[in-house]
């Protein structure tokens, strides 16, 4: 269970977060939505503390984050597996080696093990073979696809998934929605989708949270959402700024 | 009139200030590093390939600037020495200013070039990409992981590197004095001998370790804070080459200065 | 990874043999290609170190190689490598001495004819060459104040015999002589401390001295000449002939001009005092007939206005480098 309460961060003069809520019960995947630069990666670096807010709480497992010693947080960080953005992957090692990093870090894994593991995982995602390629070699889509094997290869308890979908093509776009809900059903990690894209959302998400001006603005079912009144959250579904405007 | 001088004196504060800070985030990163050595199982493997990288890869550079010193003190100290200074002289200069000055600042000042800036630019990259991120999400601390394999092959390498520097340097020199400036060997080797003492040797390493430290730390120091894709990395390399720079030559007066 | 395992333990290997066994390389090196080695015998040899130049008519065609005491203790043995397409003299002899004010010393090779009056230490052995170290500046400068006391009196003597311009001349020198060399054997006493003062005082007075020391070099030479030529006998008889002429040109004044009488009487007291020389030469007496009867006086005092006009043109041309020798 993650649990973000009052969540404040400002960088430098450039306030991103203020009093932001979230719950992601246990088992759920809900999907964080809102406009680009609103601050939705922002959150989920404060759940695996990479960042630290400047004010509120950001528990997960009932466990304060900012409150943990290195080895606690480094065993926090095992049972979440994180999907960054542009995958970014280690470019000076080959998608095994990539995938690997994370299982060396788990104690009791022995080196058959961890290659055993690896190469699981890059046939979860279909990469079977690709193996020895580096990042600079695969395609985008493929790229994205690596960088999840290797936030699954620790089998984590969570996923946060950093716009898994941005820059890609419609049918690699279905490919990931598609590989998202069929991870959560292979390793049935509780899941947080960052995007702004509304098609992967409706596809994956049990919930979705619409973040605007540094708070949730509604956290509802993707049916209820895209219902919803609230014309700041129509303005973004149906992409016209003009509802915005007169709102402002 | 009085403001003006309040929003310089301010101006002057808030410098002080941001160096201050930026030393201070310096310091951590190297306290991180210090502590990261407990992790040995996380560098361990890691360190050969930076000292190839660091080391092995820094002698053609490192020697060809060598070499081209060594020639031109020969040539230059001839110059210098005319009429009553004996001309074996060359063969002390030559070899005094290559063992403890020119040797380890030279190629300190070089790598600072090649080691930094590409230390920089490589963690630089991976700030901007997440990679940096992405490691601790893995549950690998990034000053052990990155850090402190740099720092320490530039540690063990630029000694190493800067003596081969200092030695071919030297061969430069004599091979000018021999060919170009009609000394003979003996003589070259005699004006080595005369002002020759071991401590040079270790005066050289000393240096040039605490140069290896500066330009592995600053590299990664300053990749660690880059900011701002593509031209932010190109502002950490040139930071760290410059930063380096200077505190080399900080670092060299200070050394002459304590153990001279 | 292994490769560059490897590469890495070769860079670490390699510097430190560089840096240790350099070191003693440094130490062990000696010159061994298309050479071949002498030996001469000295009785003394100053300051003069292994790979010292060895010279022959100025040009260096080897070092020395290997300065050791005979087991007698009688001689200092000194191994010579010079080049070995060189010939030397016939009857070589090495003489060394100072080759700056460094205190370096430096061999050469001559021939010993040009050289009959240096007292050559002498090998019973043929292949091995006599050898003779010339007195260094310490010493030389030790003497310089009876030196010039001796040219002071000579001067005194001899004044009117030279134009009044060569008498003007090594009156300076023998001034400046006296206060060099004074300073000088503080210099050599403190080797480079203090050397300012000095560099101020000869600064003033270095055109004036070196001017005055090439003259009586050359006067010196002269001297020497004649020496060499091995005829006192001649020296006196020209002086004679000298008087004659004196005696002709006076008469020839007194014959075409009147009212000059001040120059009569200085032409007859000059010829008074030339005779008297003259005649103290062919009695073997006076300093001046001491110094031309001992020659090595003459030739340690010239060898003393050389290394003076050497250094003192030094001075002018680099007076900085005497202040402070510092390098490093």
């Amino acid at each position: 269970m993650i649990r973000l309460r009052g969540v404040h961060k400002a960088f430098g003069e450039k306030v991103v977060l203020k009093g932001f809520d979230l719950d992601v019960p246990r088992g759920a995947t809900v999907a964080l939505i809102g406009a680009s630069g609103a601050g939705k990666s922002v959150v989920l670096k404060h759940i695996v503390g990479l960042l630290a807010a400047d004010r509120g709480s950001v528990a997960v497992d009932g466990r304060e984050v900012a409150e943990l010693d290195q080895e606690a947080l480094y065993a926090l960080r095992r049972r979440v597996g994180y999907v960054f953005q542009f995958a970014a992957l280690f470019d000076s090692m080959t998608l095994v080696h990539n995938v690997e990093m994370g299982l060396r870090r788990v104690p009791g894994l022995s080196r058959r093990d961890i290659r055993r593991r690896a190469a699981e995982c890059l046939e979860l995602v279909d990469l079977e073979g690709l193996g020895d390629r580096y990042p600079a070699e695969i395609s985008g889509g493929q790229r994205k696809r690596a960088g999840i094997a290797r936030a699954i290869a620790t089998r984590p308890r969570y996923l946060l998934y950093d716009e898994p979908t941005t820059g890609l093509d419609p049918v690699t776009t279905t490919v990931i929605g598609r590989l998202i809900l069929r991870l959560r059903e292979e390793i049935g990690a509780t899941g947080l989708v960052v995007t702004h894209d509304l098609g992967t959302a409706y596809e994956v998400a049990d919930s979705m949270a619409f973040l605007h001006d540094g708070r949730v603005r509604a956290h509802d079912a993707p049916g209820e959402i895209r219902i919803s009144g609230d014309p700041v959250v129509r303005s973004f579904i149906e992409g016209a700024p003009e509802l915005m405007e007169t709102l402002a | 009139m009085p403001g003006k001088t309040l929003d310089f004196v301010g101006a002057t504060g808030r410098a002080a200030l941001r160096f201050a800070g930026t030393v201070g985030e310096w310091g951590v990163l190297m306290q991180d590093t210090i502590r990261g050595l407990r992790a040995v199982r996380i560098w361990r493997h890691l360190v050969f390939e930076q000292m190839m990288r660091i080391g092995v890869a820094s002698v053609p550079i490192a020697l060809f600037i060598a070499a081209f010193t060594g020639i031109v003190l020969a040539l230059q100290a001839s110059y210098t020495f005319t009429g009553a200074v004996p001309v074996y002289l060359v063969g002390s200069l030559v070899g005094k200013t290559m063992i403890i000055e020119l040797g380890p600042v030279l190629t300190g000042l070089a790598l600072a070039g090649r080691v930094g800036a590409s230390i920089a630019a490589e963690l630089g990259t991976m700030r901007v990409t997440e990679q940096i991120d992405a490691l601790e999400t893995m549950a690998y601390d990034p000053a052990a992981y990155l850090v402190l394999p740099r720092v320490l092959a530039g540690a063990v390498m630029f000694p190493a590197v800067t003596l081969l520097a200092s030695a071919l340097g030297i061969v430069a020199g004599w091979l000018t004095a021999i060919q170009l400036l009609e000394m003979s060997t003996p003589e070259f080797v005699r004006g080595l001998e005369t002002f020759f003492v071991p401590f040079d040797v270790v005066f050289s390493v000393i240096k040039s370790f605490s140069f290896g430290l500066t330009v592995t730390s600053l590299g990664c120091f300053f990749g660690f804070r880059t900011r701002g894709g593509a031209a932010g990395v190109g502002r950490a390399a040139t930071s760290a080459v410059v930063a380096s720079s200077m505190v080399i030559l900080v670092f060299d007066a200070f050394w002459a200065a304590v153990l001279l | 990874m292994r490769r560059s395992e490897v590469w890495v333990g070769v860079v670490i290997l390699l510097s430190v043999v560089v840096a240790v066994a350099g070191s003693f390389w440094l130490r062990g090196y000696r010159l061994t290609r298309g050479t071949t080695t002498v030996e001469a015998l000295f009785s003394g040899v100053g300051q003069l170190t292994d790979g010292a130049s060895v010279k022959l008519r100025g040009v260096t065609i080897g070092r020395v190689n290997g300065i050791a005491v005979e087991p007698d203790g009688t001689a200092v043995r000194v191994g010579l490598a010079i080049n070995a397409d060189v010939r030397l003299p016939a009857d070589a002899a090495v003489l060394i001495a100072p080759e700056s004010m460094f205190g370096d010393w430096g061999a050469e090779i001559v021939s010993r004819s040009t050289n009959p009056r240096l007292d050559f230490f002498e090998p019973s052995d043929p292949a091995v060459l006599p050898g003779f170290s010339i007195p260094d500046l310490s010493r030389l400068t030790a003497t310089a104040d009876q030196i010039a006391d001796n040219l002071a009196t000579i001067t005194d003597r001899v004044e009117i015999a030279f134009t009044q311009e060569t008498a003007e001349n090594l009156r300076l020198v023998i001034e400046n002589v006296g206060g060099v060399s004074e300073q000088l054997a503080a210099l050599v006493d403190a080797q480079i401390g203090a050397v300012d003062d000095l560099v101020e005082n000869v600064r003033t007075s270095t055109s004036q001295v070196s001017e005055a020391a090439a003259l009586a070099t050359l006067t010196l030479a002269e001297v020497e000449r004649l020496l060499s030529g091995g005829v006192v006998d001649s020296i006196v008889g020209d002086t004679r002939v000298t008087a004659a002429e004196f005696r002709r040109l006076a008469t020839d004044l007194r014959e075409t001009t009147t009212g000059l009488s001040t120059t009569l009487q200085y032409a007859d007291s000059t010829l008074v005092r030339f005779e008297r020389i003259g005649r103290e030469l062919e009695t073997g007496e006076g300093t001046l007939a001491h110094l031309l009867a001992d020659s090595t006086v003459a030739v340690q005092t010239q060898s003393v206005l050389m290394q003076l006009t050497l250094l003192l043109e030094d001075f002018r041309e680099n007076p900085g480098r005497y202040v402070r020798l510092s390098i490093f």
